[in-house]
């Protein structure tokens, strides 16, 4: 039977060393990366971050009283951890902005486009849509995880959608109009 | 396909590329690491401790020995005296009392 994030993180609690931890850092890494990746749009970058909040995580986890999820504890760490890098290396990361990196992966074919559109939203707007429509998160939980009002995530959530919309329109038209000029 | 499916689509190909490559293990190094070294560090404090209130143990003993003759008679006093630790169950006592007191700083909560 598979334990639940509370039971594991209890057993953490515990038996520090114990195998507990090693379960939710397994369990919860893939997203949290990938969330941190789309968030930085840099691979290493968020790697470093990833691991900078599961080591938090890790060392104040008695801190955790099971009023949110875990999982939604863990990505409000990491995104104070993003904002932190954000505040030491912000030239680094408005170059990162500019464009998607080499390392941005590109999973699927819209990928690049999906990038683009991303890095039009603000910060906030970002980690809104990223949380709830990607990682699977409710408002509750983004709200947790981003330290804000439940109102004031939905308004983002659904800001970050006609933005996405709007610009993954534009980038529709504007590659229709390259291959037209391409068939022309 | 919708914004909201074109989002999970690529952060679930995201997932699946994160599933199994080597950064769990490079963060389990590093919290056992940093566990092995807060260990050491402590261990390395009780060590400390009790090798000073081992170094105490015989003057202690001397200074009742001085006070009251007849205590120095007495078998413990004398090995204490001539810093027989291994002879000494009061000194492996104290040094047991250091290593509970040491393993229950441990597990208290909040110590780490």
């Amino acid at each position: 039977m598979e334990l639940n994030d509370i039971d594991l993180v209890t057993l953490a609690k515990a038996a520090r060393g114990s195998a507990a931890f090693e379960t939710l850092v397994r369990r919860h890494n893939p997203a949290l990366r990938a969330f941190l990746l789309r968030m930085t749009s840099d691979a290493a970058l968020a790697d470093d971050l990833a691991q900078e909040a599961f080591l938090k995580a890790y060392r104040g986890i008695e801190g955790f009283r099971g009023g949110s999820s875990f999982r939604s504890w863990l990505f409000a760490i990491a995104m104070r951890e993003a904002q932190m890098a954000r505040r030491k290396d912000a030239a680094r990361l408005r170059l990162a902005n500019a464009s998607p990196g080499e390392d941005v992966a590109a999973p699927a074919e819209f990928s690049i486009d999906l990038q683009r559109a991303l890095l039009t939203l603000s910060d906030e707007e970002r980690a809104a849509a990223l949380l709830c429509d990607a990682a699977g998160f409710s408002h509750a939980e983004a709200a947790n995880a981003m330290a804000a009002p439940l109102g004031t995530v939905k308004t983002l959530v659904a800001r970050a959608r006609e933005k996405l919309r709007a610009a993954m329109s534009v980038e529709e038209d504007g590659n229709g109009a390259e291959n037209g000029a391409a068939c022309a | 396909m919708t914004i909201e499916e074109m989002l999970a689509k690529d952060f679930s190909a995201l997932k699946a590329r994160f599933a199994d490559d080597a950064f769990v293990s490079r963060v389990i190094a590093k919290l056992t690491g940093a566990d092995r070294l807060r260990l050491i560090v402590v261990g390395g404090a009780g060590v400390i401790g009790a090798a000073i209130a081992a170094a105490q143990f015989p003057a202690l003993v001397s200074a009742f020995a001085d006070a009251a003759p007849a205590i120095a008679e007495l078998p413990l006093a004398e090995s204490a005296i001539a810093f027989d630790v291994s002879a000494a169950p009061l000194l492996a006592a104290a040094l047991l009392f250091a290593f509970v007191g040491g393993a229950t700083a441990l597990v208290l909560p909040g110590a780490r």
